[in-house]
């Protein structure tokens, strides 16, 4: 067998999409005929450990993905769901119509959006150092004292700003998911990201995933402008992402 | 004859955006067992071995090492 079936996603079936559909009952699964050469098992076990494929392919994946969300509620699936032949598919439907359906009405008119709260540690530190009322008083002391002091000075300086930095950290994240939960959307927290993924510097200290109607989204994305030019100049940056299709709510 | 005019290119972004998908499409979404060729597990294993990759690349480019020559 030279082909496998690729399934992106499930949606309630509706006569308006023009999408390759494999049907079942009130149900149809998005797919994709790919070849077995790359995605058999043994195959795909290779080519996942491929960055530029893997990259490729999940970038195609989620592709598929946003334009079938443009038209209709999804339940997307993980990456590499492969079936071997239309009748596990349709078996797979049928077996799992229940949960799918319930799943789909929750998901109606909400879309994932994704918020995280990176920092850029020398940055805070220094905003800390300029505009910290806790740090002032050493600046002051520091310019009326002799070199020896003003050492001294310096390293109580660096210990006092370290603890400012603390709490300027946990005050903002704490501000943030306020803010966010504000909007009564669901949220999702997801384990912060490895700093090394997002770039020079910076550390990201709060990852959600938030299941938000049009309303709730507006409400979240009018409070993230608003705290955005503030949180830069402390060298923090709220980066809302989306909308996804709904990965992160999706548990069957 | 006029030209379009040419956006600044940010590398730092079109990164973030593969990290994001990579993040949402390999280790969520529905996972369904059954008739499949490769078992989910899998992938989200292969996934934190995807980071660490990426992680790695991304030290490289830091550090400004240079690359590894084979021993003469």
């Amino acid at each position: 067998m030279s082909e496998l079936l690729y399934i992106y996603g499930i949606i309630r079936l509706s006569p308006a999409l023009e999408l390759p559909l494999i049907k079942e009952g009130e149900l149809a699964a998005i797919f994709e005929k790919v070849p077995a050469v790359e995605f058999a098992e043994e195959a795909l076990a290779a080519n996942i450990k491929n960055m530029d494929w893997i990259g490729q392919k999940a970038v195609h994946h989620q592709r598929v993905l946003e334009d079938a969300a443009l038209h209709t509620t999804l339940v997307p699936l993980k990456f590499g769901s492969i079936f071997k032949t239309e009748e596990t598919v349709k078996s797979m439907l049928k077996e799992k119509q229940g949960a799918f359906l319930k799943l789909l009405d929750q998901l109606n008119g909400r879309e994932e959006w994704g918020l995280k709260l990176n920092y850029d540690s020398k940055k805070l530190v220094q905003w800390v150092d300029e505009h910290s009322d806790d740090i002032a008083p050493f600046h002051q002391e520091m310019s009326q004292s002799s070199a020896g002091t003003a050492f001294l000075l310096r390293k109580k300086k660096e210990e006092a700003i370290k603890k400012v930095v603390k709490q300027e950290l946990n005050d903002c994240r704490k501000r943030v998911y306020n803010g966010i939960t504000a909007a009564q959307a669901e949220l999702k927290k997801n384990p912060e990201l490895d700093g090394k993924l997002l770039g020079a510097g910076l550390a990201n200290i709060l990852n959600l995933a938030i299941l938000a109607t049009k309303d709730q989204r507006e409400q979240i994305a009018a409070f993230v402008e608003g705290i955005s030019a503030e949180m830069r100049q402390k060298g923090m940056q709220l980066e809302l992402t989306g909308p996804w299709p709904p990965y992160n709510f999706v548990e069957l | 004859m006029s030209h379009p005019e040419l956006d600044e290119y940010d590398p730092e972004e079109e990164k973030m955006l593969l990290s994001d998908v990579l993040d949402r499409v390999l280790s969520t979404g529905v996972t369904i067992t059954g008739d499949l060729t490769i078992g989910i597990a899998d992938v989200s294993l292969i996934y934190c071995g995807i980071r660490v990759l990426l992680t790695t690349v991304d030290k490289l480019k830091e550090q400004n090492t240079p690359p590894l020559t084979p021993e003469e």
